[in-house]
């Protein structure tokens, strides 16, 4: 792994954060089938963390990020929603705080300058975020937009009109393939043809890499390149970032149709082992390393305390707000 | 107040608003360069006056067109986006009936979606089945949309500049036969509020209901009715999301007969929706069944003329 780019509080922080990513989903995965979440079937991204922090991390503030749904959670912890705001969504609870606005987890947060959807359509996303980009130029505001998406939705129309309109007006954006070999159950050789995915930019006129995404420092630094050349007012990039799918394609995916020895030959990348290996080689003592690991465990689990003690949302309460909302619209 | 055609009426609301608002942009294909601005010149002229990063033409892509349109306005732009022809709505369809129309719910009020989409629709010439289409009923189904048919160029001015302003998705759906028509419009800053139908003639015998174009039918209906001593009272929807049920009720109230008019297809149309709203709440004010004139449920138009509404009004009143 290269780190040379990053300091050793940075990478601590990464770290940190994958690990917490990895946690609250397997969190999640335990309250799903004890019954205890009220939310849309979870479908994880436990093994694919890299991708996401990799991605969003070291942006500025000011930076438009649009994140594919399965990553989220990584996404939102870079963007520093406090656990219990997106703990309290899968559990069906009042948030009190940034979360309180977001009916799903994958949507837009203005104040965390997160740029999502209204839907579940794939791809739908990818053009949001391409508007954002449009905005941002238009308004000479110097935002950059990061967006990604799984390899599963780069077949859909909308990400080939998206990616095309973003080259010809030369928008200020990185899109980021999350390939995670997978999509539901195909296997995604068998629905692109073109063998790598970042070879479709080639169709757009602007660069596509492929990088390890499970390496958390090369899906960084590849990316933060690529923002670098849309600041720099050069277009957008494609980065397909090849990691694989730990998970279910969702919670009620009994998942039968990929050999167990293939997830145990990818469990072995793990990405969050892999950045361990690097601290350790850097020199951080065991004792840190499971520090870290004991104060993520112990953050996930203040979360779900917290979130349980919170009043459930009720469907009345999504009517009245809801409700409230169209009177605004209309009259 | 001046004479103009309602395409110069459009046009001339784009403009007022442009200069108005420098987060005004228009956005589509061929809305530049193409002939004189736009396959049916509504946007002449603009290109000129505001350079091409505020009239930006686009790819043949309309799912990116109104997809990048919602990002941008999320960012506090406020676009105008061409989809040239109402046919060609079915390949933005999720953009605009989930992104578009969903996005300030999702976001509990906090994200908002300042987006006007322009469209010509209806039928040229009867019996042609390529882009002569009115789909706008579709489009009732997604709370969060507002839609507006303007049926004069003195609406399509005010319910233009209303439309840009609303911090809402507001699809704006021009009929293609009235860009030639003529009639005195508001000079200045004339803005008509959305959701509420006019009354175009004040008549005591029935109430007609209509919607764009057929506006125009029902009216020489009811000149051609008038002549008998039959007075026909001409509701103007102009707004089919929110629909003005005030003015409905209070019409229907009046007269106590109904007839709906409307180009689209009669199942589903938006006759069907004020049908069953009168039915609802002013069933014992009716002397007689509502009647639809409507295009018949068949792929092409058939569209009805200002004769099916005399007869559907004789009809009303042999009953």
């Amino acid at each position: 792994m290269k780190t040379e780019h990053l300091s050793l509080s940075d990478l601590t922080n990464i770290y940190r954060i994958m690990l917490l990513s990895r946690k609250f989903e397997e969190k999640i995965v335990e309250l799903f089938h004890s019954g205890k979440t009220r939310c849309f079937t979870p479908h994880l991204g436990i093994g694919e963390e890299a991708v996401s922090v990799g991605a969003f991390y070291g942006l500025s503030k000011q930076d438009l990020i649009s994140p594919h749904y399965r990553g989220a959670t990584a996404a939102w912890l870079v963007r520093k929603l406090p656990a219990t705001e997106l703990m309290c969504i899968y559990l069906g609870k009042k948030s009190t705080g940034l979360a309180n606005t977001m009916a799903v987890q994958w949507t837009t947060n203005m104040t965390l300058n997160v740029i999502g959807m209204a839907s579940s359509i794939l791809g739908g996303g990818i053009e949001i975020a391409v508007g954002a980009a449009l905005g941002a130029k238009l308004g000479k505001t110097g935002q950059v937009v990061v967006n990604s998406f799984g390899d599963g939705t780069t077949n859909r129309g909308n990400f080939h009109e998206a990616l095309n309109l973003a080259a010809v007006f030369r928008l200020p954006i990185v899109f980021v393939c999350q390939n995670n070999q997978w999509a539901m159950n195909m296997r995604v050789a068998k629905a692109v043809t073109v063998g790598k995915i970042s070879k479709r930019a080639v169709a757009y006129g602007f660069p596509g890499i492929t990088v390890d995404g499970n390496d958390v420092l090369a899906v960084h630094q590849t990316v933060q390149e690529a923002v670098q050349r849309a600041r720099d007012g050069l277009g957008p990039t494609l980065v397909e970032a090849v990691t694989y799918r730990m998970s279910p394609h969702s919670e009620r995916d009994p998942d039968q149709y990929r050999a167990e020895a293939e997830r145990r030959k990818w469990r072995r990348k793990c990405p969050i082992l892999r950045l361990e290996a690097t601290l350790k080689a850097k020199g951080m003592p065991q004792e840190e390393l499971l520090n870290i690991q004991q104060n993520a465990a112990d953050e996930i689990a203040k979360a779900v305390d917290e979130a349980l003690s919170r009043p459930d949302l009720t469907p009345e309460d999504r009517l009245q707000q809801w409700s409230a909302i169209y009177r605004e619209i209309y009259i | 107040m001046a004479e103009l055609t309602f395409r110069e009426a459009l046009r001339q609301a784009l403009r007022e608003e442009m200069r108005r608002d420098p987060n005004v942009y228009l956005v589509g294909i061929a809305i530049g360069s193409y002939r004189r601005g736009g396959v049916f010149g509504v946007t002449e002229g603009l290109l000129e006056e505001f350079g091409e990063e505020r009239v930006i033409e686009t790819p043949i892509s309309e799912g990116a067109i109104i997809g990048s349109s919602i990002g941008a306005a999320m960012l506090g732009k406020r676009p105008v986006a061409e989809i040239m022809d109402a046919e060609f709505l079915v390949t933005c369809f999720h953009q605009l009936v989930y992104e578009a129309s969903q996005m300030r719910f999702f976001t509990s009020g906090e994200a908002k979606v300042p987006l006007v989409v322009r469209t010509a629709f209806g039928a040229t010439v009867n019996a042609m089945p390529i882009q002569q289409q009115s789909p706008e009923s579709w489009f009732l189904q997604s709370p969060g949309l507002k839609v507006v048919m303007p049926s004069t160029p003195a609406d399509a001015k005010g319910l233009l500049k209303a439309a840009i302003r609303d911090d809402n998705p507001v699809l704006f759906f021009e009929h293609k036969k009235l860009y030639d028509i003529r009639g005195p419009v508001p000079d200045g800053d004339f803005v008509i509020p959305l959701g509420r139908a006019e009354v175009k003639r004040e008549g005591r015998d029935v109430t007609v209901i209509a919607t764009a174009w057929m506006v125009h039918e029902v009216l020489e209906a009811a000149r051609r009715l008038g002549s008998r001593g039959i007075e026909l009272e001409v509701v103007d929807l102009r707004s089919i999301l929110p629909i003005d049920k005030k003015t409905i009720l209070e019409s229907v109230k009046k007269t106590r007969k109904v007839v709906i008019a409307h180009e689209a297809k009669k199942t589903g149309g938006v006759g069907a929706e004020v049908s069953a709203l009168i039915a609802e709440e002013a069933f014992e004010f009716l002397d007689a069944p509502i009647i639809r004139v409507a295009g018949p449920d068949l792929p092409m138009p058939f569209v009805p003329s200002s004769e099916d509404i005399v007869q559907a009004v004789e009809s009303l009143l042999r009953a």
